[in-house]
């Protein structure tokens, strides 16, 4: 029934692909084909392109070192977004810090502003501690649910700073105008600061603030990097393809603009 | 199984979701998404609860075991009762409420808001502090944009303000779209891992 009302509904011909998200769905799926063909080869044993050194992500275990040596907690927020990739990408970190901060018994406190978030980050810290052998070292009052309004949020964490003095602090995830507060927030309480976004409105002020910052994508292949499972690692290759594809594109572009005065042929054909 | 379910669930979701964006469904589709956006609202507002109840749990645990500073517990929880009781009684539209949302909470995100204003400076201080090459890039192009910027500048050196326009159009927007492009492009590729379950953290069972 509902197949039939579907297909009553769908336009003819080559407008069943919805207006204008066609050169998406081409997108999508050379991703899907990639991911596919980069898992085949990880499965294969195959070599597999190693990622590129990553000064923030390598600053981790420095950060958690540091405040270790020091006696002092961690704080760790994933961010302001809700459930999507920049989130995922934080959690992803958080798990690995989580681990680490549970192996070397660093008190480690977790804030996050969106309420959907707060039990997924209970349950990987919980985890975390529980594969490190140590559940009884858990605590849930570490892991704490601010408040869902920006500045409030950003309130708060900074009072954590101020009362808590935590010797690193990891912002990883998508920020936006609380991103110069918290940050120097946190450089004036004195923590070696690891910030990740992909807001090209806040990056140069995590850039000016932090002592490392992980620009735009770089998020996006953190988990491959901090687990280098080369399953993993094979996504991070084809996006880095698909990127290369897309960098083609802008040259051409950017040729028929200056040789002919006009790239609207082209624009015009990735417009359908 | 507890871990299975919600790669499965995420994955069936996230199919779900691409076929209705990409396809033309008509009124079917945008009914279907619709319908999918209320779904999301009902279990945001079930994790709401779990938000209260750990924020409650915390500043009752500050409170009762008389932690440091834990004076500003009894203010937390003593804001959020009042708010709860008084949005109950006067209705989310209620005179109280909206007084009270208007000239409290608003005044004090603003204020929170307005130290971006003293930070900028701060951290403007800290980072154009001549100390590599990369700063002394920062600190050129800040002095000529903020020349450019100002009335004085072209006063100063006549034709500045082109300059300042040739930084902010050319250097800066093209590293801007190539960091967008990148993360766009990124931001796919991570949602993939996801949608196939490789990328597994968030299930607090690791990748």
């Amino acid at each position: 029934m509902t197949l039939t009302l579907l297909a009553e509904e769908a336009p003819k011909g080559i407008l069943f692909f919805a207006p204008e998200m066609f050169w998406d769905f081409i997108l999508i799926a050379s991703l899907f084909v990639l991911v596919f063909w980069m898992i085949q080869r990880a499965r294969a044993g195959l070599p597999i392109p190693q990622i590129r050194r990553i000064a923030g992500l390598e600053a981790i275990d420095e950060a958690l070192g540091r405040a270790t040596e020091m006696g002092k907690p961690i704080h760790f927020s994933p961010g302001m977004s809700t459930f999507g990739s920049e989130m995922y990408a934080g959690l992803a970190v958080l798990s690995y810090v989580a681990k680490m901060a549970a192996q070397y018994d660093t008190k480690m406190i977790v804030t996050t502003r969106r309420p959907q978030i707060h039990p997924v980050a209970a349950e990987i810290v919980k985890q975390a501690y529980l594969e490190a052998g140590r559940p009884d070292a858990y605590n849930p009052d570490d892991i704490r649910f601010v408040s869902e309004w920006q500045f409030s949020y950003t309130a708060a964490v900074m009072g954590i700073f101020q009362r808590e003095q935590p010797a690193a602090n990891l912002m990883i995830g998508y920020w936006m105008a609380e991103a110069l507060v918290l940050a120097e927030a946190g450089a004036q309480a004195g923590c070696i600061q690891i910030g990740a976004n992909t807001n090209i409105f806040q990056i140069h002020f995590f850039i000016v603030t932090c002592d490392y910052t992980l620009i735009g994508e770089e998020l996006f292949a953190a988990s491959a990097y901090l687990s280098k499972d080369p399953m993993l690692t094979g996504t991070v290759v084809a996006q880095d393809i698909v990127k290369m594809a897309v960098g083609i594109l802008v040259v051409i572009g950017t040729i028929l603009a200056t040789v002919t005065g006009s790239a609207q042929g082209l624009i015009d054909f990735l417009s359908l | 199984m507890r871990r299975q379910l919600p790669l499965l669930l995420v994955a069936i979701t996230a199919f779900f979701v691409m076929a209705m964006k990409f396809f033309n469904f008509g009124e079917v589709g945008a009914a279907a998404i619709q319908e999918a956006d209320i779904w999301i609202q009902v279990t945001y507002e079930f994790a709401f609860l779990l938000g209260a109840i750990n924020f409650t749990r915390l500043h009752y645990g500050n409170v009762a075991r008389k932690r440091p500073k834990w004076v500003y517990s009894v203010v937390a929880l003593i804001a959020m009762v009042l708010t709860c009781i008084i949005t109950l009684v006067d209705g989310v539209n209620g005179e109280i409420a909206v007084f009270l949302y208007e000239n409290v909470a608003n005044r004090i995100d603003s204020a929170i808001y307005a130290l971006l204003g003293f930070y900028v400076c701060s951290a403007a201080y800290r980072s154009f502090k001549l100390k590599n090459l990369e700063a002394g890039i920062l600190l050129v192009s800040a002095v000529l944009l903020m020349l450019a910027q100002a009335p004085i500048g072209d006063a100063i050196f006549p034709g500045i303000s082109k300059v300042g326009e040739w930084i902010l159009n050319v250097p800066n927007s093209a590293g801007m779209r190539g960091i967008r492009l990148g993360a766009g492009i990124g931001a796919y590729a991570a949602s993939i891992r996801v949608i196939l379950g490789l990328e597994r953290s968030w299930t607090g069972s690791g990748s």
